[in-house]
């Protein structure tokens, strides 16, 4: 039998193309795995107060795959969290959750927070209204979100339906006294 | 308990410390056994099949081995339990280390599949690089390797350093924790010198190898990305 004389690359050509398929599935189909490991070092950095470099994972987590609602959710909060103080903070945490929300449109969580940014530090009723709407419209078993739709209802100067709003939250939580007492404070008086 | 939440798992592991020590114990044993099952911990395995497989011609050997291998694990670990804050500087250099695992895998699997030939033999150390004393380094290096989904175990046990002041606690927990991260490895490393001798499975040596060296590139992948 003669030797083989052809070149080492041109030789092992079937195991570049495996490695190529190897690569390049592998990667389209573990992304979301990808993501959720830097969104987790990202929390480990949180935990140990490392907030600058927690910031750099779950932004990375948001790079790898932006349909991983983790990495928006733990970016949006930490902006968030000085959000009251410092306006451009403010604005990124609401522009995170807004992205998070368009990247992830089955996430409630995403349309919950930007809702309580808009309501707590901006005073944005009507867009805080709009998305605890889009909020509960995704997960309807999130009693918090009907309690800030609630709220925000209430200080557009719509009591009637902000009560409606609080009932739906009984219904999930019949304990929830928030709810309760703002029923009984906000009920129009026959 | 929502698993995925790391402050979930954290406190709950933090109740148990308070409340039920042996609990606590058996969680940070089961959460190393199931890390190191994890994907992250495959180079780590394929480092003990390695050397095993080179150095010890019988099961017993090799379980002296990976059992060295352990104790370098549990060396670092339990350090880390021990001081306070040790983890947070850990932590700072896991990206340097991620990157250069990402390396070592990369060259590794490539030369597994028979794509590259690596030009340079390893130096050989007298001591260093054979027997138990050798076995013991390899894992004492490997352990600087935190895997992501170690993580949350590392916390909780650093929490009860750093937060309840209980040195002694900290570096029991992170023992176990190293402990239950043998146990995989302790299996892998002593049959290595079974499937390396025996001759129904060298028959597959080869396309065994080639799959490990695609899981090895995947992984160095993997490494690079969330370095």
């Amino acid at each position: 039998m003669t030797e083989d004389v052809r070149p080492y690359v041109v030789r092992t050509y079937d195991r570049w193309i495996i490695l190529v398929i190897v690569l390049v599935a592998g990667y389209i189909l573990f992304r979301p795995m990808f993501a959720f490991s830097a969104y987790y070092r990202g929390l480990s950095f949180e935990r140990m107060l490392s907030l600058r470099t927690a910031m750099h994972y779950y932004q990375r987590s948001i790079d790898i795959d932006a349909n991983v609602p983790e990495g928006w959710i733990a970016l949006g909060e930490l902006y968030m969290m000085d959000g009251a103080t410092n306006p451009t903070n403010h604005q990124l945490a609401i522009s995170t959750f807004a992205n998070g929300s368009a990247a992830n449109p089955k996430n409630g969580v995403l349309p919950f927070l930007l809702c309580r940014t808009y309501y707590e530090q901006g005073r944005h009723f009507a867009p805080a209204l709009a998305a605890c709407q889009a909020s509960v419209k995704l997960d309807p078993s999130n009693k918090f979100a009907w309690d800030y739709a609630a709220w925000s209802t209430l200080q557009l100067g719509d009591a009637r339906q902000a009560i409606n709003y609080w009932q739906h939250a009984l219904l999930i939580d019949p304990n929830y006294t928030t709810a309760r007492l703002a029923i009984q404070k906000y009920r129009p008086h026959t | 308990m929502d698993y995925t939440d790391i402050y979930a798992v954290t406190d709950k592991l933090g109740d148990a410390v308070s409340d039920q020590f042996w609990v606590a114990v058996a969680l940070m044993l089961l959460g190393g056994v199931l890390s190191s099952i994890s994907p992250s911990s495959v180079p780590r395995m394929v480092a003990i099949v390695n050397f095993t497989g080179r150095e010890a011609k019988t099961v017993l050997h090799a379980a002296r081995l990976s059992l060295a291998f352990i104790f370098g694990i549990c060396v670092v670990y339990s350090s880390v339990g021990a001081l306070a804050g040790s983890l947070g500087r850990l932590l700072s250099v896991t990206g340097f280390l991620y990157y250069f695992t990402a390396a070592l895998c990369l060259f590794m699997g490539l030369s597994m599949i028979r794509l590259v030939e690596l030009p340079w033999k390893m130096p050989d150390f007298p001591v260093i690089s054979h027997g138990a004393a050798g076995a013991f380094l390899l894992g004492f290096g490997f352990a600087f390797l935190i895997a992501p989904d170690a993580m949350p175990f590392m916390i909780a046990a650093l929490a009860v350093t750093t937060f309840k002041g209980k040195v002694l606690l900290g570096a029991v927990l992170m023992l176990a924790f190293g402990i239950g991260h043998g146990v995989p490895v302790l299996f892998a490393g002593m049959l290595a010198p079974w499937y390396t001798n025996n001759l129904a499975v060298k028959k597959w040596q080869l396309a065994t190898e080639m799959s490990a060296g695609y899981v090895l590139v995947f992984l160095a992948m993997y490494f690079a990305v969330i370095a």
